[in-house]
């Protein structure tokens, strides 16, 4: 009785100790990442908006609403594999490029261009989305055509444009690597190393990746006086029924996770991105795109699908330029019924803009690992100074 | 029968052994008291010589005479001990005689350049890690030592002076344990002006139980080598 | 400490002392702003707003906070938005009350919620104000009732992505919409006067929204008369698309219950039912299910409807040799399927309810009201429990009681600062690395000294 007493009690006090005794060059941290507790041996996040509910469960909604579920309760080793990964370029074919090449955590986990630079750097047509707070989403990519972060990755690992691996190659890779042998071990139980793990952990990572913490999380929870004036003036230009922001952007997380055609414009001389039309073939959501979330928008220029604006000045200015005014000609789009006149004053501009930068948090941004178990270079992983 | 002899020589062990020294100890100590009374020197060198007795020529400790090694000790920590003597915070309470050996000791120095140069005659020991005399489960240890002293006494016990948390890999593991006990019992740190020893005395309410706080200082022990 | 207060008692204590709460009013007189009396308020507090002129928006983002105009001899309290203002109140906390004011010329909404529950709205005049009059969304359990508004280029009241509202006794005239309930549950529209308007009731989906569904709906003794007006809403929107001289519409509505309405001189048709193809040019949304299920229309006064009607209708209509728009419509698809049903179906003239079955239920005397007893369950939090909140919110992530987290455990921060909350509050203003194997702390520097203060203190008397 004693013993599992004692037991009991070793689980209770010691179960996320970091033990600094491994002989090994390589452990993961058994400690959950910052935002994050620890429950039967899983990550949990714990928020602000852990006690607030949502009208039919749906995450959206105002100022104190509850958040869509979250993909959570992976181990604190599962995420912290899934760390070393997301940087080490041994996940693409010819080993020069990482998640972070796009993600990169100094520009808000995208990569400052229009279109993100693929295999031998050829530049793309879309720009790369933020993730932080990518676990809270039911779809990825611009065009929503995955499910699933396990899904979306797959993209990007296998396409020839980007980092051009193949399934097989991807696994004997990381099976050859003594270091990661050992580190899959330790975060699926002895397992032999499979790829489903592999998504797994890279999973586990990037939906660790959870910004709430910003000025704006702290108004939104009744300390208003972490605002400025300008800035709570924006946020009620943001949230008006002129603007009309909100109604896409819909807090907690700034996105209503729906389909819109805004009819924002391609680069000169570029042709239309149909978006969402090319996977489902519904001419009525030709130009449509996943509304993203404004989180850490400061920090993820340029902006829109195509990263049209540099700005995020061009990018407000967007939305009062008059409904339809940036479709090409003889073009027809089924625009979003909020795309309209809002007739919005050039000061009124510069008030979302200063909103939009109380979104800005990183404070749990992750450790950035200085080497990877491929012993290559990590990708990305230098802090920007300004 | 058996287990009424054990309980007592343990009593015995706890009262007389742990905190109350033994003659030979008092005969070191009057010794040291008479020496420093004498000599009015400020040299390091001369001034260690009444310390030498117990804690030995290199500041290696004497586990018989209950005299820790000062080799693996930091200075700005022995500094602050030898001063907390000398004020009193350390060593005034009833039950702590070893204590009250050093405050006497201490408080026979000249002044605190007294202090300054024989802490700084020490600091040129060659650090050598005490023995181990404790067994324990280094494992379970290592968990709560990571989760409740690593983060003052730092990740190796290496010690943090921002903190003034004295490193504690290489001290002698009896005396870690007695200290321990020391602070978790009030006999140490138990005065809110003792600003340092008191957040210790905080924390040695921390572990659960004697045998835990017996293990997370054989794990201690284990980061010497 | 943070009180979950059951709305019950909270609204109680709007009517009672309570000792915990001391609700207390605030006075607003013509000069002074609206806005200023809200940002003093607290929760359970009355703003009581003199007639005069406001010009301003205000917004609430408190809970339990009521605005209350005071009418003295037929004066009223005015909030002017000069066609230039957004909105002229916008609510975000839950327990909102407004009642007795007049406004008029904004841009955007008249009253607008967003997540607020518990809400009040009513003895409101809007008049010529932008798009919606009333609005409240992603609200759960809410009453509107005795507003009257006219003027309003989109819905005057509109019931959107909402649970459990009543909208009742309120007259809607002169507006493109007069009521809409849209993808919403749970909602009673009952007693209300809609008239000339381009379509008087609507309930329907609208897709590509967040929450897809609207149903359980009842429309009760309404008079929903004459809305002919010619269609002047924005383009794009969604009700620039209803064709003008229509009572009643449903469209991908389920269980929407029909019953004692006064349905007359709408010249297009009394009521259509109909899928979500009535709207065209509208991105699809899967997600969305587009046909009205179990509709159930019981007695109902239905005359001089049809008599102009719109080309589409006027073409269907042909087919039946008649000229004339009907008192009832089932276009198209599941509309006209059995699932729905119809009493008295003789009384009307009609298009497509052929296969409508007869209703079971004859009447709806046992929906009294589709409110929450007791209001919905809602997280107050009081002045006091902001700073747990904050710890728990900010703190709590990287620092557990005993635990090694992300920061060293509260346990030990207590030991080092003990009787030093100060210390804390300038550490974490601009922390620097304490520890070589514990991140930097994030800086706290936007939070004010005396939150800083306040949560330092807090932490330091956590026990668990």
């Amino acid at each position: 009785m004693r013993g599992r007493m004692r037991l009991l009690i070793i689980w209770l006090c010691g179960a996320s100790a970091s033990v600094p005794l491994a002989a090994s060059e390589w452990t993961l941290s058994d400690v959950c990442p910052a935002g994050f507790h620890q429950r039967n041996d899983a990550c949990y996040l714990q928020s602000f908006y852990n006690d607030y509910g949502s009208l039919q469960e749906s995450g959206v909604g105002g100022l104190k609403t509850g958040l869509p579920p979250l993909r959570e309760g992976f181990s604190a080793q599962q995420i912290d594999l899934g760390r070393l990964l997301f940087f080490d370029p041994l996940l693409s074919v010819d080993g020069d490029m990482a998640c972070s090449s796009c993600h990169q955590p100094a520009r808000g986990f995208s990569d400052g261009l229009a279109g993100s630079a693929g295999r031998h750097g050829q530049a793309m047509t879309r720009s790369a989305p933020t993730l932080w707070n990518v676990g809270f989403l039911r779809e990825l990519f611009w065009d929503a055509r995955a499910s699933s972060l396990e899904e979306q990755m797959q993209g990007p690992l296998f396409a020839q444009e980007e980092m051009a691996n193949t399934p097989a190659q991807l696994l004997k890779s990381l099976q050859d690597n003594a270091n990661y042998r050992e580190l899959f071990k330790q975060a699926f139980n002895g397992e032999p190393l499979r790829l489903e793990q592999v998504y797994t952990a890279l999973t586990a990572f990037q939906s660790s990746l959870v910004s709430l913490s910003s000025r704006y999380d702290l108004y939104a929870n009744g300390f208003h006086e972490v605002l400025t004036q300008p800035e709570i003036d924006g946020m009620n230009v943001f949230r008006s029924f002129v603007a009309r922001c909100a109604e896409c952007h819909t807090p907690p997380l700034f996105t209503n996770q729906q389909i819109a055609v805004i009819g924002s414009p391609e680069p000169d001389g570029v042709a239309l991105d149909i978006g969402v039309a090319a996977i489902t073939g519904d001419e009525s959501q030709r130009g449509g795109f996943r509304v993203p979330t404004l989180r850490n928008i400061e920090l993820t220029a340029p902006y829109m699908h195509s990263g049209r604006f540099n700005t995020l000045r061009d990018a407000v200015a967007f939305y009062t330029g008059g409904r339809g005014h940036a479709v090409p000609k003889g073009e027809h789009l089924s625009l979003h019924w909020h795309i309209w006149e809002p007739n919005l004053a050039d000061h009124e501009l510069d008030l979302l803009v200063a909103f939009l930068k109380t979104l800005t948090d990183q404070s749990f941004m992750p450790v950035l690992p200085q080497k990877v178990p491929s012993g290559l270079a990590p990708v990305a992983t230098q802090i920007l100074t300004h | 029968m058996k287990r009424l002899v054990l309980l007592l020589s343990v009593f015995l062990v706890a009262c007389s052994n742990d905190n109350t020294p033994d003659v030979s100890s008092d005969k070191a100590a009057a010794e040291a008291v008479q020496a420093l009374q004498q000599s009015g020197s400020v040299d390091g060198k001369a001034l260690y010589a009444a310390c030498a007795a117990c804690h030995g020529a290199q500041g290696e400790g004497n586990p018989g005479l209950h005299a820790p090694s000062l080799a693996n000790q930091q200075d700005w920590y022995l500094e602050r001990q030898l001063l907390g003597f000398r004020s009193g915070v350390r060593g005034s309470h009833p039950e702590d005689g070893y204590g009250a050996q050093m405050q006497a000791i201490a408080k026979t120095l000249a002044d605190d350049a007294a202090v300054k140069a024989v802490v700084a005659y020490i600091a040129d020991f060659k650090a050598k890690p005490a023995a181990k005399t404790l067994e324990g489960n280094i494992k379970r240890g290592a968990d709560y030592y990571s989760n409740l002293c690593g983060s003052c006494h730092g990740p190796a016990a290496e010690g943090n002076e921002k903190l003034q948390s004295p490193a504690l890999a290489g001290v002698d593991d009896w005396y870690l344990l007695k200290q321990f006990n020391h602070f978790r019992d009030g006999i140490r740190g138990a005065d809110q002006t003792d600003r340092y020893g008191y957040q210790m005395g905080m924390m040695g309410k921390t572990l659960p139980n004697a045998e835990i706080a017996n293990d997370v200082i054989a794990y201690i022990q284990s980061l010497a080598d | 400490m943070k009180k979950i207060i059951p709305q019950g008692l909270l609204w109680l204590s709007l009517i009672l002392p309570a000792p915990s709460l001391m609700a207390a009013d605030i006075l607003v007189k013509d000069g002074e702003s609206i806005q200023g009396a809200v940002n003093k308020a607290s929760t359970g507090d009355v703003i009581l707003v003199h007639p005069g002129t406001y010009k301003e928006s205000v917004y609430v983002d408190k809970d339990g906070i009521t605005i209350r105009g005071v009418v003295i001899d037929g004066e009223w309290p005015v909030m002017e938005g000069e066609g230039v203002r957004n909105d002229a109140i916008l609510y975000s906390g839950n327990d909102f009350t407004v009642e007795w004011l007049t406004i008029t010329h904004y841009k955007g909404n008249a009253i607008m919620g967003q997540a607020g529950n518990n809400f009040v709205i009513r003895y409101n005049r809007v008049i010529d104000t932008g798009v919606y009059g009333i609005f409240p969304q992603f609200g759960k359990n809410g009453l509107i009732e005795y507003n009257v508004l006219s003027g309003i280029e989109d819905a005057a009241i509109y019931v959107g992505m909402c649970d459990n509202v009543d909208v009742r006794h309120n007259e809607v005239f002169d507006n493109v919409a007069g009521i809409e309930i849209e993808n919403t549950r749970h909602a009673l529209v009952e007693n209300n006067y809609a008239h000339d308007n381009t379509a008087g009731l609507l309930v329907f989906i609208t897709p590509g929204l967040p929450i897809k569904t609207t149903y359980d709906v009842v429309l009760r003794n309404n008079f929903v008369v004459n809305n002919n007006t010619a269609n002047f809403g924005a383009p794009g929107s969604i009700v620039s698309k209803v064709p003008a001289g229509i009572g009643i519409v449903v469209m991908a509505a389920d269980d929407v219950i029909v019953e004692g309405n006064i349905i007359s001189g709408n010249k297009t048709a009394g009521m259509v039912v109909t899928d979500l193809a009535f709207i065209t040019d509208i991105s699809s949304d899967p997600d969305s299910e587009p046909n009205p299920d179990r509709m159930v229309f019981l007695d109902n006064l239905m005359f001089d409807n049809g008599a102009d009607p719109v080309a589409d209708v006027k073409a269907l209509m042909l087919t039946q040799f008649s000229r004339s728009g009907p008192d009832i419509l089932a276009n198209l698809g599941s509309a006209q399927e059995p699932d729905n049903c119809i009493i008295n179906r003789e009384r009307y003239t009609s298009f497509g309810i052929k296969k409508w079955s007869e209703c079971e239920r004859k009447d709806t005397k046992d929906i009294v009201s589709m409110l929450i007893p007791g209001g919905a369950p809602s997280e107050v939090v009081t002045t006091e429990g902001r700073t747990k909140l904050l710890y728990q919110g900010i703190c709590a992530g990287c620092h557990a009681y005993n635990l090694r987290m992300i920061g060293p455990p509260t346990l030990t921060v207590q030991a080092l600062y003990l009787n030093d909350p100060q210390g804390i509050a300038d550490y974490i203003a601009a922390p620097h690395k304490v520890r070589t194997d514990y991140p930097t702390m994030p800086p706290q520097g936007h939070l004010s000294p005396e939150l800083r203060r306040d949560v330092a203190e807090y932490m330091l008397s956590v026990t668990k």
